[in-house]
């Protein structure tokens, strides 16, 4: 399965009911579930490592434990390996303050979780572009390295 | 004793006298003795005015009787009298009528003892006097002296003996000057002074005196106490006086003594200080002096004496500390609770905000999940139990509206200001036109004055506005045709603003409930609304020290008044 999102929340229900919305929109891709950053960025780093295929987007929270979703966007942009992976954040965070720093650090998108399974049909359509890029993205990586 | 021929000559003479007055009184001590045939002396002069036993014509010194006798006459303040060497009077000049009364008819060939009381009488004084001025050469005293009828004059008097040619004693002259006024004045100076001594005596206020030229201070018995100088001294030298004041006082005593003898200074200095007492207290004294300028010139001169009082204050002193020690006591006190209650409703706030933002993840996964209900079991669920599940989500959701209140409010108290100019009459065109574009069907007619201006937080002042123009357009919804108005009045010279509309009103009786927070005036079903937008009008209003009210009455309308003093 190509269509990989790594979904980064500590809140399993929120988890549930981010994909039920996605499930209701009819967007079931593979999703990976990290509890927070530092797992996420675990993830990231071995699959790197592993020559394993990167996810095509990030979907993070941003309050976690250990590490939260801003830190991990900075640690994402950061290294030159993942620096190309869309990053959409999804949050209970209204702060304008956390919305302008997450797009100033390269985020794609900043959503406010719903609480009306209908708005997922927003958040699911940026989601697809965003991975539809990352797989275009993927397929010109494939295309330049056929040996790999 | 002698003979009547020359006693009547001696008579005769009124009007003759020999007289060294040009320097009265202040004369030398032992001046030249009197010689009818001299003319001047060393500026005494001695004259012969006339003597009508030969040839009934007075017999003029130079020529000129009558300059003599009215230079006698005009000297208003002495009387000049002669005496005969048994002491009758025989010559009695104008003054001399004046001051005691007798005319030369009444006194001629009286005894002069008639002047004198008769306790210096009784004490033989009336004729000592006169051996005294025999002896020598002149007879300075002050005394009392009786006038014809009875009333006393204190006198200045000088007595000496007049001579003729061959020295031989004839009688002799008495210059008196009253000066019972003087001597009345020194007396009251007296009586001020003890009334001064007492009063200083009852409250313990010591008095002093600074000689400049001698740099002497001459103190008051208290004064002597209370500057711990021992019973002795009355009398101090500036430096001793300066040793018993404390070394750390001592330069500001000495930069105050030597302004008040400033040349022009016309000073009156105070001066609290310690003195390091021999007892091993320290005792604090509180000392007042003033500049005096003697003699002529008194304005430009350099003060020549200092005058002072001195009162112990380190019981005062040490009351005033207790006091100021109690009254900075009672401000740490109420510093620190102020503190205390800040740090209370801050941590209060930040409760409120946490625990807001808390609830509503939550309240977020009620509503979504009971939604996920509905969404996956459509179909499977009765009407009854689709309502059971729409109301979760509606009661959520008013939770939830609720809570995003009183973040918003937490907000507004928090944010910090940002003083700008801020054009209001735009601010009202933004918000009345949101307003207008969620429900462009109503016919709302809308005043808005051309050029409201205020220094505040714009973004602050925009929610302000928005929420009383939300108010208006709300509370109008009811009519077919409505009018909200904004504007600018004033009280006094400070612009009032107001937002006024004629919708429903409210009643006056409840105008205190409208700006509490979550407090409603009408039914929700009627009017929607969490009752926090007044709320947060007035928190703004206040954060730009200013005051909102309103008035109106039910189904009239409502103005909603707010005033800003914004502190830049």
């Amino acid at each position: 399965m190509s269509q990989n999102l790594l979904f980064v929340d500590d809140d399993s229900g929120d988890v549930q009911l981010t994909l039920l919305g996605f499930r209701l929109q009819k967007f079931e891709p593979q999703v990976v579930v990290a509890k927070d950053g530092k797992e996420a960025l675990d993830i990231l780093i071995s699959d790197c490592e592993a020559s394993r295929p990167l996810p095509l987007a990030i979907l993070t929270d941003i309050k976690m434990p250990r590490m939260d979703g801003l830190e991990l966007l900075r640690r994402v942009k950061g290294e030159p390996r993942l620096r190309a992976i869309p990053i959409a954040i999804l949050t209970s965070s209204d702060h304008e303050a956390d919305r302008k720093e997450a797009l100033g650090l390269g985020a794609n998108c900043y959503f406010m979780k719903p609480s009306d399974l209908d708005a997922y049909a927003e958040i699911v359509s940026r989601i697809r572009a965003m991975m539809e890029t990352g797989s275009e993205r993927e397929a010109v990586k494939d295309s330049s390295h056929p040996s790999r | 004793m002698e003979a009547p021929t020359k006693r009547s000559r001696m008579r005769r003479l009124r009007g003759w006298i020999s007289s060294r007055f040009a320097r009265f009184p202040g004369a030398p001590a032992h001046p030249p003795e009197v010689r009818s045939n001299s003319r001047r002396s060393g500026g005494w002069f001695s004259f012969r005015l006339s003597d009508k036993s030969k040839g009934g014509h007075h017999r003029t010194f130079r020529g000129a009787p009558d300059f003599y006798r009215l230079a006698v006459e005009s000297l208003n303040e002495y009387a000049l009298i002669t005496m005969d060497k048994t002491r009758v009077i025989s010559s009695w000049s104008g003054p001399a009528a004046r001051m005691f009364g007798y005319t030369e008819a009444e006194i001629i060939g009286q005894n002069v003892t008639m002047l004198f009381t008769p306790e210096d009488i009784a004490k033989g004084i009336d004729k000592q006097e006169f051996v005294e001025a025999l002896k020598k050469g002149r007879q300075d005293d002050e005394r009392w002296h009786v006038c014809k009828d009875g009333r006393r004059l204190w006198c200045y008097g000088l007595s000496f003996p007049l001579k003729d040619e061959s020295g031989d004693v004839r009688g002799f002259v008495k210059l008196i000057r009253d000066d019972t006024i003087r001597k009345n004045k020194d007396e009251l100076l007296r009586d001020n002074e003890e009334r001064l001594r007492l009063a200083g005596d009852s409250t313990g206020l010591g008095t002093w005196d600074y000689d400049v030229a001698k740099q002497t201070l001459t103190l008051s018995k208290r004064a002597v106490e209370l500057f711990d100088l021992g019973n002795e001294a009355k009398s101090v030298g500036l430096e001793q006086f300066l040793q018993v004041v404390d070394p750390e006082d001592r330069p500001t005593v000495v930069e105050k003594l030597e302004h008040c003898l400033a040349i022009d200074s016309r000073c009156y200095e105070d001066m609290e200080f310690r003195i390091p007492m021999r007892s091993g207290d320290i005792r604090w004294v509180l000392t007042k002096a003033a500049a005096f300028v003697d003699g002529p010139g008194r304005q430009q001169a350099q003060p020549d004496r200092l005058i002072g009082t001195v009162i112990d204050v380190t019981e005062r002193r040490r009351k005033r500390i207790e006091a100021l020690d109690v009254k900075q006591e009672l401000e740490t006190k109420v510093k620190d609770r102020t503190s205390q209650l800040m740090d209370a409703n801050k941590e209060l706030e930040t409760f409120a905000y946490s625990a807001s933002h808390d609830l509503r993840a939550p309240l977020r996964k009620i509503a979504a999940f009971s939604h996920a209900v509905i969404k996956s079991a459509e179909g499977k669920l009765n009407a009854e139990e689709q309502g059971y599940l729409a109301t979760i989500r509606e009661a959520a959701g008013k939770m939830q509206g609720l809570i995003d209140d009183q973040l918003r409010l937490a907000q507004v108290t928090r944010k910090p200001m940002a003083i700008a100019d801020c054009d209001l009459s735009k601010i009202a065109r933004a918000a009345i036109d949101e307003l207008q574009k969620s429900e462009p069907e109503r016919r709302v007619e809308i005043v808005i004055a051309g050029d409201a201006r205020a220094r505040g937080d714009c973004e602050l002042l925009a929610i302000a506005l928005g929420n009383l123009f939300a108010n208006a357009w709300k509370f109008t919804g009811k009519h077919p045709t409505a009018r909200i108005e904004f504007g600018v009045t004033t009280i006094g010279n400070d612009p009032v603003y107001f937002v006024r509309d004629d919708g429903a009103g409210f009643d006056m009786q409840f105008a205190h409930k409208l700006f509490g927070t979550f407090q409603r005036l009408h039914p929700e079903e009627e009017f929607p609304g969490t009752g926090v937008g007044l709320g947060l009008v007035e928190r703004i209003i206040h954060r730009h020290n200013g005051r909102v009210w309103a008035k109106g009455g039910v189904e009239k309308g409502a103005t909603f008044f707010f005033t800003l003093n914004t502190e830049a």
